[in-house]
């Protein structure tokens, strides 16, 4: 592929700025949706680097994994979000980065021996079953060359699929109305529950890393609706302008995820396995169909 | 010193030059023999090693049954289309009584014995058919099929499987599920015709597999019992190497250049696979097989928190389960992500080459990630958790142990850096595959190597965090954390209501996998009824049942010619 220098800087520039905002949009969109004032969009910064001065507490359990698991979760953010912007790889690799990443994760919660832990993490398997293939589906699909004719039609169900996608995606964040970070009731939560041993740099890391992530598939949402319209209704983008929609695009959906946050609550876990599977099978209806048309 | 651990060790060798002195083509045609042959000269050797540190008792015998359970497999491999094949085939399996020798038959191993004689016993009897029939009859080609999917545990007929890998010792689990279970597929590829395009149960057969992707996954993530967990992970991984065997065979011969180059990018995910699901299968049941000797006890949950006080290194304990949760820079992720990057090109396809797979995605995605979510588990829980009493004293693994784990676990990330060699230095190894595809090869490598180079330097390093203080935070009237400990059971539990319920019973086991076996133990019960006539030795009744057997086989022929119109 060959880049442009304005490509190229709009890359480099969404890379460094699109993860300290996506993950404040949300959090002040929701505060003022809900009538309150909210922290700063860049709070998240703020925290981050206040934590990273400080040294980390281990528990008398902690092991190799207190020790790597931190770095390990940021270096697969950092992966699966160079991937995003830069696409220097194929998308397929996402979901391996987002394997690490859980591992990194679910050890460093096990690791350290509490019932907490070991609750976050047993959720957090459950997540990764019901959504990882849709996440993989979702993938394939981005990366093949699936088209539709243009038509009210195709525009409807391409709306549709995005919808679906978001599904999947507030789940794999870990978001309302699967997930509630901002709950903080050890017994109701996912992520968080798993971090609640994490303190000081380490808490800062695993912090870095899920603010990326949300950037990431922000991103990656953004860039999937973008190139399939470029395929599918023939519109002749260039990559500057679709990078730099894509940046707008991914601050646009975090705002909106704000938003959907400020209405929505989390649902009881029982609730989740069937939503999920549910948004699977009609991921796999909707995927024939198009193959069909 | 050992001496007959050496000369087994040595003997696994051989077979490769005396393959080449019986003049095969292991550059051409028989290339699939040598394959099979290097794994198990290499896998087999470092098992050989894990059995002197895990066994104590009867040594010697353990490794004369390694012998002829190896020297079964080789000869199996170069015997070709004769009898002498039965006689291998069916030598392996004798050799697999003496690998029990270290320890008491229990009513497990006892039943591992039944039902891996059973398996092997009814393939050889069907290869016994395909032996005797012409090389390019359809019917022979048949027997051959159902033969190797019974002994490879295809989707149906996998039934004896989770009994015979789950019964023996660690090291014997081990060689069943990564070496023995390897030699069906070599067969199948080296003795089937060219191209299976127009043979019509393909697309069915493919299908099934991707069901026995998903029900293996699925059962392997609920069982309790750690070792029938690694079984089912079996079954699930040998589906996977059918479908992309049978997706191999059916486009390898295709006059479409695009849909030929598929067919041998397959081919080779099928050999990227077969290695990944030796190695890492035999890791896993060394490693966990370790533990649930340590913790007396096969149950995942009583096993809880073992490897910590294993005294394992990372390297010996974790590997296997990085390589099945398709971890970068592993084997496992090397054969997943292969996978994905080739059902993006068919999806692509016309839709009439797309529907080979379309139907069997659904299964194939989701039961590939509770695979690898049952991998997580039993890591999560044995090295990770709490054990419910810890020790003063860390257990010290016997060297030869240690260094066999560490020793595969090495290969594990060594191939995914090398991959790309062969395909850079010899042409025969890039087959006829796309340049495209070539380059994807490179491309996963060089994540593994990025990836490798990362993790040594974090772990040798540590410069992110190093620790050096601990303090008990408080989680209510000073518990340590080994009082409120996670087993295994907590992560599956959750899904069960959802998933689990409909496929598996309360005790773990498969649903359907029992209800068929309760089926079949009530066919062999009617035993029971004839056997009062046979008990009377009244000669009219002998007759009467030689009549009705005779009336039954030639009803059974009449089916067949009519099913499948050969003249018989």
């Amino acid at each position: 592929m060959n880049y442009t220098i304005l490509t190229i800087f709009i890359m480099i520039f969404t890379f460094f700025t699109l993860p300290l905002f996506t993950g404040g949009i949300i959090r002040k969109v929701r505060a003022r949706a809900q009538g309150r004032k909210g922290p700063l969009i860049l709070q998240n910064l703020n925290d981050i680097i206040r934590l990273l001065k400080k040294t980390p507490i281990d528990g008398p359990f902690s092991g190799i994994f207190g020790e790597i698991g931190p770095i390990f979760a940021l270096f697969s953010s950092l992966m699966i979000w160079s991937i995003v912007v830069f696409e220097w790889s194929p998308f397929i690799m996402i979901p391996f980065f987002l394997g690490m990443q859980r591992i990194a994760l679910t050890g460093y919660a096990m690791e350290t021996g509490t019932s907490f832990g070991g609750l976050g993490t047993s959720r957090e398997i459950l997540l990764f079953i019901a959504t990882e293939p849709i996440i993989i589906l979702l993938i394939i699909v981005a990366q093949s060359k699936m088209s539709m004719v243009f038509s009210w039609v195709g525009l409807v169900l391409g709306a549709l699929f995005l919808s679906v996608s978001l599904v999947a995606i507030l789940a794999e964040l870990a978001r309302p109305p699967f997930d509630d970070p901002r709950t903080h009731l050890e017994l109701t939560m996912v992520h968080e529950a798993m971090l609640l041993e994490a303190s000081g740099k380490s808490m800062a890391l695993f912090e870095i890393s899920y603010q990326i992530k949300i950037a990431s598939f922000m991103s990656f949402i953004t860039k999937l609706a973008l190139e399939h319209s470029h395929d599918i209704y023939g519109l002749e983008i260039p990559h500057y302008l679709t990078n730099l929609l894509s940046f707008g695009g991914a601050l646009l959906l975090a705002a909106v995820i704000g938003y959907w946050e400020a209405i929505s609550s989390r649902r009881k876990w029982t609730w989740i396995p069937e939503t999920i599977g549910l948004t699977f099978l009609f991921l796999i209806v909707f995927g024939t169909l198009v193959k069909l048309i | 010193m050992n001496i007959i651990h050496a000369i087994v060790g040595i003997s696994l060798f051989l077979p490769i030059p005396f393959g080449f002195y019986l003049e095969k083509n292991f550059l051409g045609v028989d290339f699939p023999l040598l394959f099979g042959l290097t794994l198990q000269a290499f896998l087999g050797n470092i098992v050989l090693f894990y059995v002197r540190g895990y066994e104590h008792k009867n040594l010697n015998k353990i490794f004369f049954g390694y012998f002829i359970f190896f020297f079964g497999l080789s000869g199996s491999y170069l015997a070709g289309k004769n009898f002498l094949l039965l006689f291998f085939w069916e030598i392996s399996t004798v050799g697999a009584i003496f690998i029990y020798l270290g320890g008491p038959f229990t009513v497990k191993g006892i039943r591992s014995i039944v039902a891996l004689f059973l398996a092997s016993s009814i393939s050889m009897v069907l290869l016994c058919v395909w032996i005797f029939l012409p090389d390019n009859d359809t019917t022979g080609f048949y027997f051959l099929l159902i033969a190797l999917l019974l002994k490879s545990a295809f989707s149906g007929l996998h039934l004896w499987l989770p009994e015979a890998h789950s019964g023996p010792p660690a090291h014997g689990s081990a060689t069943y599920s990564g070496l023995m279970i390897n030699l069906p597929f070599i067969l199948f590829l080296r003795f089937s015709p060219p191209s299976l395009a127009t043979f019509s149960p393909v697309e069915f057969l493919i299908f099934f597999s991707g069901l026995g992707i998903f029900l293996g996954g699925i059962t392997s993530f609920f069982h309790s019992d750690l070792k029938k967990t690694l079984a089912y992970s079996t079954v699930e991984n040998s589906n996977f190497l059918w479908l992309s065997l049978l997706l191999a065979k059916y486009w390898m011969t295709n006059e479409n250049p695009v849909l030929s180059q598929l067919g041998f990018a397959f081919l080779i995910l099928f050999y990227i696979t077969l290695t990944h699901h030796s190695i890492s299968k035999i890791y896993q049941f060394l490693s966990f097989g370790y533990l649930a000797k340590l913790g007396g006890s096969t149950s995942t949950d009583e096993c809880k928190g073992i490897g910590r006080i294993s005294g394992l290194p990372f390297l010996a304990s974790s590997m296997g389960s990085m390589s099945f949760a398709m971890i970068p820079g592993t084997i496992g992720f090397l054969s997943e992500s292969t996978f994905l990057y080739l059902t993006t090109v068919v999806i692509d396809l016309p839709l009439s080459a797309s529907t080979l797979i379309l139907p069997a995605l659904v299964f194939i995605c989701t039961g590939l990630v509770v695979g690898s979510a049952a991998h997580l588990k039993l890591y999560l829980t044995l090295m990770l958790s709490v054990p419910r009493n810890i020790p003063e004293v860390q257990v010290k693994p016997s060297p030869y142990l240690s260094k066999a784990l560490s020793t595969i676990g090495l290969f594990i990330l060594a191939i995914p850096i090398l991959i790309w060699l062969p395909f850079l230095l010899n042409d025969f190894i890039r087959m006829n595959v796309s340049e495209n595809f070539i380059s994807w090869i490179y491309q996963i490598s060089g994540i593994s190597i990025l990836v490798i180079v990362f993790g040594i330097i974090v772990f040798t390093t540590k410069f992110s965090h190093k620790i050096k203080t601990r303090e008990l935070w408080d989680c209510g009237s000073q518990f340590r954390g080994h009082e409120v400990s996670i087993p295994g059971s907590v992560i599956s539990d959750p899904m069960y209501e959802t998933m689990g319920k409909y496929l598996q019973l309360g005790s773990g086991e498969s649903r359907i996998d029992s209800s068929i076996l309760n089926f079949i133990t009530k066919v062999l019960n009617l035993g029971r009824f004839w056997s009062k006539f046979f008990e009377s030795g009244d000669l009219s009744t002998y007759l009467f049942l030689s009549a009705v057997g005779l009336l039954f086989s030639l009803g059974i022929l009449i089916a067949y010619q009519s099913l499948i119109g050969v003249n018989l």
